[in-house]
């Protein structure tokens, strides 16, 4: 019995003195710079994150706050239509759009009872005015019966117009 | 250590917001300026009106004129004038076509006195370079706000002052009755001074002076063949009761305007000695014009023994042959601007009584 004692004390004793050794783990200045390490790249992960997540949100709000300003200043304006024949075919439609707006526009479609004619026509300038001619093909103007016509820029910019041959 | 890094970390962070939030402010305040004077540009453009007077273009022929009032807020610029001709059948007639007429400041086709204050009336532009003529135009001013007033020529009758309950218009057309109390009388006899016609004797020849007004800014000239169509109906209760059915219709036409009273009726000349209604003025009618009818037939007709109308004279009188209601169309035949044009004219009724003047 007491040779048992001995032994089970002695192993305890063997491993009190190792767990002393043990509980000295790493020093403080090394638990510091472990710390800084790891908030050091964590916060530029964060930073680089946000740096690239602002650069996109001031790219994509930037280009929408800037077209949309342009848009918005955008007025064209139908102010005189005529109607006119080829022989005796009532096929001839004559616009004239000015810009009344503050920035210059390119007209890029205009329709005639909502049948589309792409035209390609130069830019008009603030206050010009710009004559667009349109052969109408599928339809004819009659006189008396109201025509609706819409121009549109290259903007999107709409106005939409009715008249009377 | 850390604590001071990451508080410089997060000191970072908080500027970087910041910088976003000023830089969506710049953005927002770039943008809503933008919208505040596109806005008050829009303001401005609503608030431009433009009205016309009659009889809108003044004189026919090159330069030409017309006046119009500014009844908005904000003066106004005229940027162009279109004219295009809308007659189909005057083909030759000035601004046709694909382009019509534009009138530009800047062109050798232009105008003057653009700029309208509000508030004035009767801003007299003259468009130099269009020669335009009795045919019909659609004339639409352009500002340089973008807004379009239009106005036609000739002027659309009847579409300038009112009435009341003592005069009214029973027309829609270029020639006009003032239906009032003394727009419609008669002679009979010998009389020379007309009465009311509204109640008249009953087969008597008579002379009907009907007062008439030119809504139109072209003369008219009166054709023979303008009348008076009477249609009776039976009264069954008044002075016509026991008379039976009326069926009958009564014409009478025209006749010069010499003629007093049925006893000496002058035949109407269409070629030498014409109604001719005066046109009408920036104010609207230029007086009125008393038109008498009494003949059988129309023009330098008589009649024969058929009763039908031939050449000859005197023209014979006219009369009502039933003591009953009649109810009164007028059919005037004209010319205005060479164009020959049939209006008619109804609302009117009268009632040929046996018992004239009394006539219950």
């Amino acid at each position: 019995m007491a040779m048992r004692k001995i032994g089970i004390l002695g192993w305890a004793e063997t491993r009190a003195r190792r767990n002393h050794r043990s509980r000295k783990a790493i020093s403080t200045i090394m638990a510091n710079l472990t710390m800084l390490v790891i908030v050091v790249s964590l916060s530029s992960l964060l930073f680089v994150w946000s740096i690239s997540s602002f650069g996109a949100y001031t790219g994509g709000a930037g280009y929408w706050f800037s077209s949309r300003s342009i848009a918005n200043q955008e007025r064209p304006s139908v102010e005189g239509v005529f109607f006119s024949k080829t022989g005796s075919t009532n096929n001839v439609v004559t616009v004239f759009v000015r810009n009344v707006g503050a920035v210059p526009f390119t007209v890029a479609s205009v329709y005639l009872n909502s049948t589309l004619y792409n035209i390609v026509l130069p830019q008009v300038g603030v206050s010009q005015v710009q004559q667009v001619q349109l052969t109408l093909s599928g339809q004819l103007w009659v006189k008396g019966d109201l025509q609706t016509i819409t121009v549109a820029t290259l903007r999107g910019t709409t106005t939409q117009t009715t008249w009377v041959p | 250590m850390s604590t001071i890094f990451g508080a410089l970390f997060f000191v970072i962070l908080i500027l970087m917001g910041f910088n976003l939030m000023l830089w969506n402010f710049a953005q927002f305040d770039a943008y809503n300026r933008v919208i505040t004077t596109m806005g008050l540009s829009d303001q401005q453009r609503s608030a431009e009106a433009l009205t016309f007077n009659p009889p809108g273009i003044m004189n026919t022929g090159s330069p030409f004129n017309f006046t119009v009032n500014n009844i908005g807020g904000v003066t106004s610029t005229i940027a162009r004038i279109y004219v295009q001709n809308l007659a189909p059948l005057n083909v030759g007639s000035p601004c046709q076509g694909a382009t019509g007429c534009i009138a530009d400041p800047n062109g050798s086709t232009t105008f003057n006195n653009p700029n309208i204050k509000n508030g004035e009336s009767f801003h007299l532009v003259k468009v130099t370079g269009i020669a335009i003529d009795n045919s019909g135009y659609r004339i639409i001013v352009a500002t340089t706000r973008g807004n379009q007033f239009s106005f036609y020529f000739p002027w659309p009758s009847n579409l300038g002052g009112g009435s009341n309950s003592n005069s009214t218009n029973t027309a829609h057309g270029a020639l006009d009755v003032k239906f009032d109390l003394n727009s419609f009388n008669f002679t009979r006899g010998t009389q020379t001074v007309p009465q009311q016609g509204w109640t008249v004797p009953y087969s008597t020849n008579v002379i009907w002076w009907v007062k008439v007004v030119n809504n139109a800014v072209n003369p008219i000239v009166l054709s023979k063949y303008t009348s008076l169509y009477f249609v009776c109906y039976q009264d069954r209760f008044g002075a016509g009761a026991g008379t039976g059915t009326c069926t009958e219709t009564d014409l009478t036409y025209v006749v010069d305007n010499r003629t007093m009273n049925p006893g000496t009726i002058y035949q109407y000349d269409e070629v030498n000695r014409p109604y001719t209604l005066p046109a009408a003025g920036p104010n609207g009618p230029t007086g009125s014009t008393t038109v008498k009818f009494g003949s059988f037939c129309p023009g330098q007709q008589t009649f024969d023994s058929n009763g039908n109308c031939v050449n000859g004279s005197p023209s014979p009188p006219q009369d009502v042959d039933f003591p009953t209601p009649y109810l009164v169309f007028m059919g005037f035949f004209y010319k205005v601007n060479g164009v020959i044009v049939g209006q008619t004219i109804s609302f009117v009724a009268i009632r040929a009584c046996a018992t004239y003047p009394s006539c219950p």
